[in-house]
């Protein structure tokens, strides 16, 4: 039985970052804020693009798929498609997805991963998502990124009840000269025509408007991330100086964010406290200080109660 | 037998031999009762008078306990290796040890007959604590035994029946009750069970009960059982959170006004990666090597000016990493973590977090309030010792 899987936000800086703990060199994502063919395209070599958005959970798996076709011999064809088994994993499971149909172009994959890659190479889907959710070291890996559990305001909610719908990941690359649809909660594979690596750019900008217009105007929540290699790389290749400190200092950011993200803030937070309560001690503020968060606390809470609370959490 | 028990439950006993432990079907009765100021652990059947128990063992306090006999210690079920739920007495002046199984209708939804509900574990829990000579408050112990709102399997069928007492004698009959409230449940007693084994020396290092409550508030993270139960615990204040408590109007002018020594401490609880980026020059490229060593980070940490150790505080301050850890601590406090939380900051908590008189971790409103109360006592407690 395979231990739990805590959700990750779904980042740039901390996909980067958990690749390069799986053991992976030299690629990294970045966020698309427009979704055009020359934003994408200067991210070349552009391995794939992972698309975030709300699951609405009365779409039903249907024979045919809303948009392309389903490709039931992709996997006996060598694409690495598995089939979703953790909800929390699903963003992890997207990264792999990508990962595992691009290695050698332009990256290594490491050792940890090309072992799990052979290791299930001969698997239908449905094993090998079994096989993503049982290893140890992916997991172990992902949860390391995992923000801290999301504060509970309202009493009487947990975090999992509150959303009706859930977000979910799925991929997009483009192997063996077709642009695949990795989405693991499909029944295989859907192949939405030709295309080759250069071509993957254009390729993928109708397609995926035609996804995003599926869901109201008024929905605004998905979230596109490209893989692509390290940009440092080709900044370097270019002699793009600017480009490349612009790269160093994104680094730099992604670097400061995750080691917050993964450290345990309770000893931080004991010694501050301590702090915080000799000085107001000290000054004869402590009172009027505990009163006002308790003032706060209880305006918020009558607050939310009339309203009826409401979820309003982005990230996965 | 002159005084009342203090608390009884239907019990069978067991005969055990190669290992085996076979339960003996006759329906009885285990109770504890104090007569001259010496606790009494008995056990008879249901059929014999209550002046004559057939087994009658005088309990100095300390000596003996009394737990589940569990399959996977540690784990978040508790469940016996068997098709019943057994109890084990030890002694730590002796090697003799008794087992009893619980005779009461089983309350798992999916039939398992060696589990153990909340309620079951509450009882247990109570006789374990007599033995040990604390102060247990036995009435609002069966209060909470019967009251409480769902079960652990909202089932409430055959739960009324654990403490009753048949009259015939001169027992007083104790109400039948509700399913067991399911306070904090079983993963984060167990968890703070290990680290009071664990953490218990005063002079291990943080790291260690770091990672414990580390574990502990990621296992939050996963539904389980109980944790997707509500504390039901009548009194419950709303009190107030971490955030609402540690906001940006409270911490930066204090960073601001803050002595060298308490900017250092602080910084020693920040990630050394933090210190290490701002040392970075703009040429070097950027390494990613998570694992750094408390002696580079150190370096790094009295390489910077004052002025640049509190701007790195305030911006981590800032941040919404540290926002969220301030939300998911208040839920660990609220969710049962107060005793591991305050052992591992080394916190003077009014009885080391559990409810008074009993076993149970605080929770909800009632543990934030502990928690900052204790603070302030360990606070006063350090002045006191250093002004003398």
């Amino acid at each position: 039985m395979s231990g739990g899987w805590n959700t990750i936000e779904s980042d740039a800086g901390v996909f980067t970052f958990l690749l390069e703990s799986l053991g992976v060199k030299n690629v990294q994502f970045e966020e698309l804020i427009s979704l055009d063919a020359d934003s994408l395209r200067a991210l070349s070599p552009l391995h794939g693009v992972i698309f975030l958005f709300k699951y609405p959970t009365g779409e039903k798996r249907s024979e045919t798929p809303r948009d392309g076709a389903f490709d039931y011999d992709a996997v006996e064809n060598g694409v690495w498609f598995a089939a979703q088994t953790i909800q929390n994993a699903c963003g992890t499971q997207a990264l792999l997805s990508v990962l595992l149909n691009k290695d050698g172009e332009d990256m290594a994959i490491g050792p940890s991963l090309s072992d799990f890659k052979d290791f299930t190479a001969a698997f239908p889907a449905d094993l090998r998502g079994e096989a993503l959710s049982n290893s140890d070291l992916i997991r172990e890996t992902h949860n390391s990124f995992a923000r801290s559990s999301p504060f509970v305001s309202d009493e009487t909610r947990t975090a999992s009840a509150d959303d009706d719908d859930v977000y979910h990941f799925i991929a997009y690359t483009s192997v063996n000269g077709t642009l695949y649809e990795l989405d693991g909660l499909q029944p295989a594979p859907i192949s939405h025509g030709a295309c080759d690596p250069s071509s993957f750019p254009e390729k993928i900008i109708p397609v995926l408007r035609r996804r995003i217009e599926r869901y109201p105007v008024t929905e605004i929540r998905f979230n596109l991330l490209a893989m692509c290699q390290d940009l440092r790389v080709r900044a370097r290749e270019m002699g793009d100086m600017e480009g490349l400190e612009r790269e160093e200092a994104k680094r730099r950011e992604w670097r400061w964010e995750n080691a917050l993200r993964r450290h345990n803030f309770v000893g931080f937070v004991g010694e501050l406290m301590k702090a915080v309560t000799r000085a107001k001690l000290k000054d004869g503020s402590y009172e009027r200080w505990v009163e006002d968060a308790k003032a706060k606390t209880k305006k918020r809470v009558e607050g939310s109660r009339k309203k009826g609370g409401d979820g309003d959490e982005m990230d996965v | 037998m002159a005084s009342s028990p203090l608390i009884t439950f239907k019990a069978g006993k067991c005969a055990f031999a190669s290992r085996k432990v076979t339960p003996d079907p006759t329906p009885g009765y285990l109770y504890l009762y104090s007569e001259d100021d010496l606790l009494h652990l008995c056990w008879r059947p249901r059929s014999a008078p209550a002046s004559d128990p057939e087994m009658d063992l005088l309990m100095i306090p300390g000596d003996g306990t009394f737990h589940p006999l569990v399959k996977n210690p540690g784990s978040e079920s508790v469940e016996s290796p068997t098709t019943g739920r057994i109890f084990v007495l030890k002694f730590s002046s002796s090697s003799q040890k008794y087992y009893f199984w619980m005779q009461s209708a089983p309350q798992n939804k999916d039939g398992k007959l060696g589990w153990f509900s909340a309620r079951d574990q509450k009882i247990g829990q109570v006789i374990d604590a007599l033995l040990q000579g604390e102060e247990v408050d036995i009435e609002q112990e069966a209060r909470e035994i019967r009251e409480g709102g769902q079960g652990d399997d909202g089932d409430d069928g055959g739960d009324a029946d654990a403490m009753e007492v048949d009259h015939g004698e001169s027992l007083t009959r104790q109400e039948t009750g509700g399913a067991g409230q399911d306070a904090t449940g079983g993963d984060p007693r167990e968890e703070g069970h290990a680290s009071r084994e664990g953490g218990a020396d005063g002079g291990r290092a943080p790291t260690d009960t770091n990672s414990l409550v580390q574990n502990f508030l990621q296992s939050l993270n996963q539904p389980t059982q109980t944790r997707q139960q509500q504390q039901q615990h009548q009194q419950d204040i709303p009190y107030t959170t971490l955030p609402e408590l540690l906001t940006p109007a409270t911490t930066l002018p204090f960073i601001s006004s803050a002595t060298p020594d308490q900017i250092d401490t602080l910084c020693s609880m920040l990630p050394p990666e933090l210190f290490l980026l701002a040392q970075e020059s703009n040429s070097t490229s950027s390494s990613s090597d998570p694992n750094l060593t408390p002696a580079a980070g150190e370096a790094a940490i009295e390489a910077l000016s004052l002025e640049q150790k509190k701007e790195i505080i305030v911006r981590a301050l800032r941040s919404p990493q540290f926002q969220q850890s301030l939300g998911s601590l208040t839920v660990a406090l609220r969710d049962g973590g107060l005793p591991m939380i305050g052992e591992a900051l080394r916190l003077d908590i009014e009885h080391g977090g559990v409810i008074r008189g009993g076993s149970m971790p605080l929770g909800g409103g009632r543990a934030v309030e502990a928690f900052v109360e204790g603070v302030k006592r360990t606070v006063e407690e350090e002045e006191r010792k250093a002004k003398k």
